[in-house]
This record gives structure tokens, C-alpha cells and sequence, in this order.
């Protein structure tokens, strides 16, 4: 497989050539380094929205973060957070933060970018009507406020001790918009427009067709390696791939792992494959079936699996298995350790448990969510078959099954993947905690409940690092799913796309991408 | 004549009226709406909030009435997920799914009747043989088989044709042709057979006698006599035609219709199912009307 790193070496030698265009717009820049005027990269769908808040998709928040930005923003290869247009950030005390702006900024439409936006943005995603995805990385309950200090300094109050503001001004659903051409939409959704203060500016969105954006020249940071961005809609996979081997995209997302071998034997063409931060696991409903509410029942499901056969045969090696419920790349996430293979392990605890004559289980899964999820799970309910485990499997689409997840209306089993909204444990862990309104299958012990209500207030990162890895371990050791892995991203390009990136976190950057010619 | 049609758009329209009916009834069985176009992570207030932002909350012979109501003044909603009206979101598209069926028909129509003709005429010959073989396996290629197989064929190996979208006359050669195979297998058959008992027919003997030539005989005496079925047939097709387009838009990513209706009902888009299906149903009832009306001109005896 060509894995295409972050920091290839073809990369690391163009580096100079583009700090020494950096000064010159886009255009220019890209004729003088060799470069195409337009990158293509073809989309499986289009955008939800255009609207800055509303979008649920990590797509759709990729597509539209070339024009919109957030105060913070995240390193594309660590996931360091960086300024954007916040150039610095303080806690004052464990319910204040302060937010120093970036002066000189400007929306596309002219307005300036300053502490009013702020206000104005976070209000419309957090106290409007609107359903937006901020509500969920930034749940209102935490009471949050805006305070204008001046035109460039904002306090954040929150009414609940809340570390991980910065996190959350950091997701992707937390954008900044212009106050003034919003006055009229605080509480309607933007369906024709989007105006931010990013590197590019909207410049066409024909639903079905193709969404085009357009080097912005007033950008305040560096200008984009490519002046125009074309996101090409084309809804079957094939057909992706066939336009990346005619040549008419230079990149294409959701390569499904049957046409990565396609990809790889075309000349001219690469496979980019990136670790994802999705991590999948196997729900397990311990409150409303009483066998899992037996922990040796939860572990013996664990050592039933044979995750890394799963990872090699089915998704051609492109992932790694997961031992917690948060995904490797994290901050504070520990490798608590791996159940392994072992069924002979599974077949005797199954026995001390009183099902030593079987299990009769249901696992549900979507099967329009996961490339290779439905076969994935007939491989999850072979191994349980193996150790005594009659398992029951069940299909349903993606919205009947997501509406179904969340409500806890799934009773035994159901395969998930939890993205991580706020890159912290917290975002994943808060949701075995009995008060948690959705996903209600699991209940930690009272000793683990207290340890992540203290975890969600703790500023001192020490202490954070600490509270996370004991209570990792401890719902790893509880055997609260059946952990299952993470799988790759993988995307097909041609061999002369540079500095595309899809960031761990799922966000795809497009603003470094260029192709050669 | 004016009576007959008379009748016929009483039926159209009470057609459209039970059609209406009925989709609101399908978005009743599919659940609660809200609950499905929530994300799993959404308070009770927040879905509540949906709900009566949707109407959902009011009782269903209201929801029905402002429905039905909605839909005489051309109003079919809102998209849940675009945020633009449905009816703009399917009059941006349906010209391009027109194009694509038109297309697809025409270039069934040009293949289909001569080799149906040709078949009757050598009836039992290699070249009937040929084309009834060619006819069943026209019928029997799922579509989206055969739009990958031209994709690969004349967009990359060849590299005479575009791969996907709109842009041209060229871009509509392979979706176009890959459309036409679901009507031409049927078409072919439908042809040679109405012609074969034409064919035998005493008009057909006196027209040869009269000394005309065998295309004219085939043609003007033959073919007009066969056209009623084949008319019948084509109109019927026309709505298959529309659901096949379904497959093929989505193969090469064609903006109309069909891959909006798709794109909806993976989103739980109701209002755009609903509308889209509103709009097929009309077009269906418009055609066959169309259908009727061509009986009177094809045959005096029903305009008696």
C-alpha cells in the first residue's frame, strides 16, 4: 500500500518553494510552484447544509471549514491546539476563560471579525432553537455565557467547572459567523449562503452537482496552496474511483476497501490512508438483559473475539483493534490492555456463569453505516457462535437504527462507533454515568461514577492524565462493550496530490493541497 | 371525443387525489419523523421542539388538510436537510431527469422498433434469433452493471466518453444508452410480435398486390396497425423508465431527480420523498392520459 504520510519527503522538499510563495495570491502562487488551478475531490453526498451550526457530518463540517473558521483550531498531524482566531486563551478560575482575538480579520462580506461575532455565534449554537451539532459538544446545561471585555477580549462563563472549553471552541461545529448579514437567521437555518472569515469563499453550491469555493485574496493567514477547491458530488463509489482513473477528480473520499486494489494497481494513482479516530465497539445492554449484567459474561464475549483476523481478512490490515473505549490518538488515552483470542477463556467463564448449555444473544447493526460493517458483524456472531453464544443478528438502516441506539431501545447488543466531539476521554466516558440522557445500556460502578464527575471539573492536567487512566482501565477491566478496533480512512488520489490530509480527528484539510503538473 | 376526455382527467385527478392521500399516510407508518431526524443524542425538549416545529404535534386529519391544502397551491414543503423548498429543490432537477428518459426512449425507440420489424420479417432466421437473443438479454442486465461496464469500456479504457455529470450532449451518450436497455428488450419483443400478426393480416397482401414497396407496406400499413400496443407499452414504460432512472443517476452521479429521491430517503428527508413521489405519480397519470388521447388519433374507432 503507498501510505501517503503527513510529512512526505516530496512534501519536505516543496516546503521551501511554498514558504517563498507564501506573499503572492493563490493564482500566482500556484502558477509560479507548478501547480494546478483547481484540486477536484470527489464527495460520496452532498452537503447537509450550508449553514455554519447545523450540519451533523464530519463531511459536510470539511467541506464548509475551508470558508468558516473557529477561535482554536487543532494541529493537522498532532492535533495540538493552535490559535485561529483566538491568538491566545486563559482559565481565570474554574468558571471563567478569556479569549484573546485576532485583530485585523474580516468576514467575506467585509465585516469585521470581532468580540461581537463571538457572542453572536456562540449564542445562535447554543441558546437558539436551532438543533445544532455545538449542542452536543457543548451541552447547554453548561450554562454558558458570553462577555464582551472589548472589541478583542471575551470571557466565557460557564455555570458548571468546564476544563475543556478550549476543546470544544476547537470542534469543527463551533464556527464563527458574521453577526450583522445573520441578524435576520439567529433562529432560521442559512440555506444559500456561507460566509466566514476562512481561506476560501463560497462560491457555489448546485445540490447534486458540486459545491466550488474560491481562494479568498483578504485571507489573514497564508494563502491556500490552490486558488480553487471544486468538491464534485458523486454518490457511487465506482464511479468515484472510474473519475479518478480517467483523471476528471484528484481525490476521492470513502475509497471502499473492495476498489482499494483497483486504485493501487492504476497507474498514476495512490491509496491515502489515514488511521481514524472512530472507535467501534460492541454496545452491550448490562441494564436490561440480566447475562450481561454479569461481568463474566461481558468478558467472555471480550476473549471471544478475534479482532486482528477481523482487521487483517476484512478490512485488508487498514485498522488496529481497540482495547477502551477511547480511541488511541486521544490526549489521556491509555492502552489498557488486550483481552486477546481466547476462547477456551470465554467457553469457561461463560460455564462459571451458568451458561455453560449457551447464550442466546440479539446483536444489531446498521447495515448502511460502515463500509463492511454487516460483514464485520456476521464474523463477530461466528466467533460468539464459537464459544456457546447463539447470536440472533439484526439489520436496520442508519436512521432507524441511530434513532433506535440513542434511546436505548436495543435490547442485548448493538454495534457502535463514538467519534470524539472534544478530543477528551470525558466525551466518551461521561456516557456510562447512570445521569447521561442517551445511551443508556451500561452503568459504571459507584466508585468509577464519582472519579469522572471529578474527572469532568479537574483543570490541573496531572490530574486529568491520572483520573483518565485509572477510569480507562477500570471500564476496560469492567468489559462495558466489547471493544472492537478503529479502522483507516482511506482516500485514492493521484500520485501528484500534495498536502491533502485528513486530520485524526476525521477532518479532511484542504487548504495545504495542491497538484502538481 | 370531448366526453372521453372529460372522463379520463376526472380519473387523472382523482388519482392524484388518492396518491396525495396516501403519501401522507406512508410519513404516519414510517414513524415518528422527529425522533428519526434527531440525533441520538437529542433531549426530549429538543425533539419536541422539532415536532411542533414540523406540525407533527396538531392532529392528523389538521396535518392532513394543511397537507392537501399545501399541495393545490404547488407548495410541497420544506426540505428537512437542504432547508429549500421541495418543490424549487425538484424543478431545479426533474428538467435533467426529463432530458435522461427522453433520451433513453428515443434511443430505445430507434434500435428497438426497426430490429423488431426486421425480426418479424425474417421471422426464424439467425437474424430474428440474433436480435431476440440481443432483446432477452437487454432485459435480463441489471442497470447498474451495465452503466459500470460502459464506464469502464468508454470513459476510461477508451476514453471516448465522459465518466460522470452533466456538461454536454456527450455526457448523456452512456446514461442515455444504459437507460434505453431496460425498455429496448421489451420494445423489440413487443414490436415483432404485434407485427407478426399484423404481418398476416388480408390488408397487408392487398397492399403488396397494389405494387408498393416493402418498406411502405412495413411502415405505413404495417407499423401504424401495430401502434397502438407499442404506444400503450411506451407510455407504461415511461414511469419504469423514471424508477430506472433512479439507478442510473446515481451510477453517473446525474443531478436529477432520481439520486435526489435516493440522497432523501437514506436522510429521512420526508418532505422530499413525499414530493418526489407526488410529482412521479403526476407525471404517470399525465402520460397515460397522453396514451389515451393518441388511442382517438390512432384508431377513429374510439373517437366513436
Amino acid at each position: 500500500m503507498t501510505d501517503r504520510d503527513a510529512m512526505s519527503r516530496r512534501t519536505m522538499l516543496l516546503g521551501g518553494a511554498a514558504l517563498a510563495g507564501a506573499a503572492l495570491p493563490s493564482g500566482q502562487r500556484a502558477a509560479a510552484a507548478g501547480r494546478a488551478e483547481a484540486i477536484t475531490v470527489a464527495l460520496p453526498g452532498n452537503l447537509e447544509t450550508l449553514d455554519p451550526h447545523q450540519f451533523r457530518s464530519i463531511l459536510t463540517g470539511s467541506v464548509l471549514a475551508c470558508a468558516v473558521e473557529t477561535l482554536l483550531t487543532r494541529d493537522v498531524a498532532t492535533m495540538e491546539l493552535k490559535p485561529s482566531l483566538a491568538t491566545a486563551w486563559r482559565n481565570l478560575d474554574p468558571l471563567t476563560w478569556e479569549f484573546t482575538l485576532r485583530q485585523g480579520v474580516k468576514f467575506h462580506n467585509g465585516e469585521v471579525f470581532d468580540a461581537r461575532s463571538v457572542k453572536f455565534s456562540i449564542e445562535r449554537i447554543i441558546d437558539s432553537p436551532l438543533n445544532t451539532l455545538g449542542k452536543t459538544v457543548w451541552p447547554p446545561s453548561f450554562g454558558q455565557s458570553v462577555e464582551i471585555v472589548d472589541p478583542y477580549t471575551v470571557r466565557i462563563h460557564t455555570r458548571l467547572p468546564d476544563p475543556l472549553v478550549p476543546n470544544r471552541l476547537a470542534a469543527e461545529s463551533l464556527n464563527m459567523a458574521p453577526p450583522k448579514a445573520l441578524a435576520e437567521m439567529k433562529d432560521k437555518y442559512v440555506s444559500n449562503s456561507l460566509i466566514g472569515t476562512g481561506p476560501y469563499k463560497f462560491a457555489e453550491y448546485t445540490i447534486g452537482r458540486q459545491v466550488v469555493m474560491q481562494a479568498n485574496p483578504d485571507y489573514w493567514g497564508e494563502q491556500p496552496a490552490t486558488p480553487k477547491v471544486v468538491w464534485a458530488i458523486i454518490a457511487d463509489p465506482a464511479t468515484r474511483v472510474a473519475a479518478l482513473q480517467r483523471g476528471t477528480t484528484d481525490v476521492v473520499v470513502n475509497l471502499t476497501y473492495a476498489l482499494i486494489a483497483g486504485v493501487k494497481q492504476s497507474a498514476g494513482l495512490a491509496v491515502y490512508s489515514v488511521l481514524g479516530s472512530i472507535i467501534q465497539g460492541i454496545l452491550l445492554n448490562a441494564n436490561q438483559t440480566p447475562a450481561l449484567h454479569d461481568l463474566r459474561v461481558r468478558q467472555a464475549l471480550n476473549y471471544a473475539i478475534d479482532r486482528d483476523a477481523i482487521i487483517n481478512n476484512l478490512f485488508l490490515g487498514l485498522g488496529k483493534a481497540a482495547n477502551g473505549v477511547v480511541a488511541s490518538q486521544v490526549e489521556y488515552a491509555i492502552d489498557p490492555g488486550s483481552y486477546g483470542y481466547h476462547p477456551d477463556k470465554a467457553r469457561a467463564l461463560l460455564a462459571q456463569a451458568g451458561f455453560k448449555d449457551g447464550l442466546e444473544l440479539t446483536l444489531w447493526q446498521s447495515n448502511d453505516r460502515y463500509d463492511l460493517g454487516v460483514e464485520a458483524a456476521q464474523a463477530i456472531a461466528g466467533f460468539f457462535e464459537d464459544v456457546g453464544v447463539h447470536t440472533n443478528l439484526q439489520l436496520l438502516d442508519w436512521g432507524q437504527f441511530n434513532a433506535r441506539a440513542g434511546r436505548t431501545q436495543f435490547k442485548d447488543a448493538l454495534h457502535y462507533g463514538f467519534v470524539n466531539g472534544v478530543w477528551d476521554p470525558d466525551y466518551v466516558m461521561q456516557r456510562v454515568l447512570p445521569s447521561y440522557p442517551t445511551f443508556r445500556y451500561y452503568d459504571a460502578p459507584e466508585a468509577l461514577q464519582k472519579d469522572l464527575q471529578r474527572y469532568s471539573s479537574t483543570f490541573d492536567k496531572a490530574e486529568r492524565a491520572k483520573i483518565a487512566a485509572a477510569s480507562q482501565q477500570t471500564l476496560h477491566d469492567q468489559a462495558c462493550w466489547v471493544f472492537l478496533y478503529q479502522t483507516n480512512e482511506n482516500f485514492g488520489m493521484k500520485q501528484g496530490v500534495q498536502g491533502f490530509r485528513m486530520r485524526p480527528d476525521h477532518m479532511i484539510v484542504v487548504r495545504d493541497a495542491y497538484v502538481e503538473v | 371525443m370531448a366526453g372521453y376526455i372529460t372522463r379520463r382527467l376526472l380519473r387523472g385527478v382523482l388519482t392524484m387525489l388518492g396518491v396525495a392521500v396516501f403519501v401522507f399516510g406512508l410519513l404516519l407508518l414510517s414513524g415518528d419523523p422527529a425522533l428519526i431526524m434527531s440525533s441520538p443524542d437529542a433531549t426530549p425538549d429538543q425533539v419536541a421542539q422539532l415536532r411542533a416545529t414540523l406540525g407533527l404535534d396538531r392532529p392528523i386529519i389538521t396535518q392532513l388538510g394543511l397537507y392537501l391544502g399545501h399541495v393545490l397551491r404547488g407548495d410541497l414543503g420544506q426540505s428537512l436537510r437542504f432547508n429549500r423548498p421541495v418543490a424549487g429543490l425538484i424543478l431545479q432537477r426533474l428538467p435533467d431527469t426529463i432530458e435522461l428518459t427522453l433520451a433513453g426512449i428515443v434511443i430505445a425507440i430507434v434500435i428497438a422498433v426497426p430490429a423488431g420489424i426486421v425480426a418479424s420479417v425474417r421471422r426464424g432466421a439467425l437474424l430474428d434469433r440474433l436480435v431476440m437473443a440481443g432483446a432477452l438479454a437487454g432485459q435480463a442486465i441489471p442497470v447498474f452493471w451495465l452503466g459500470l461496464i460502459l464506464i469502464r469500456v468508454f470513459a476510461i479504457d477508451l476514453a471516448i466518453l465522459p465518466v460522470y455529470g452533466q456538461g454536454g450532449p456527450a455526457h448523456l451518450v452512456l446514461p442515455a444508452c444504459t437507460l434505453a436497455t431496460i425498455v429496448m428488450g421489451r420494445l423489440a419483443r413487443l414490436v415483432r410480435a404485434t407485427m407478426l400478426d399484423v404481418l398476416e393480416q388480408d390488408y397487408m397482401r392487398t397492399a403488396r398486390a397494389e405494387g408498393l414497396r416493402e418498406w411502405r407496406v412495413l411502415v405505413v400499413h404495417g407499423l401504424r396497425n401495430a401502434a397502438m400496443p407499442i404506444v400503450t407499452l411506451l407510455g407504461l414504460q415511461l414511469a419504469q423508465l423514471l424508477g430506472g432512472a433512479v439507478v442510473t443517476e446515481r451510477v453517473f452521479a446525474w443531478p436529477g431527480v432520481g439520486s435526489l429521491v435516493v440522497e432523501a430517503v437514506f436522510n429521512r428527508d420526508f418532505p422530499v420523498v413525499q414530493g418526489v413521489t407526488l410529482v412521479i405519480a403526476g407525471i404517470f397519470v399525465a402520460v397515460n392520459l397522453l396514451v389515451d388521447m393518441s388511442y382517438a388519433l390512432l384508431d377513429p374507432r374510439v373517437r366513436q
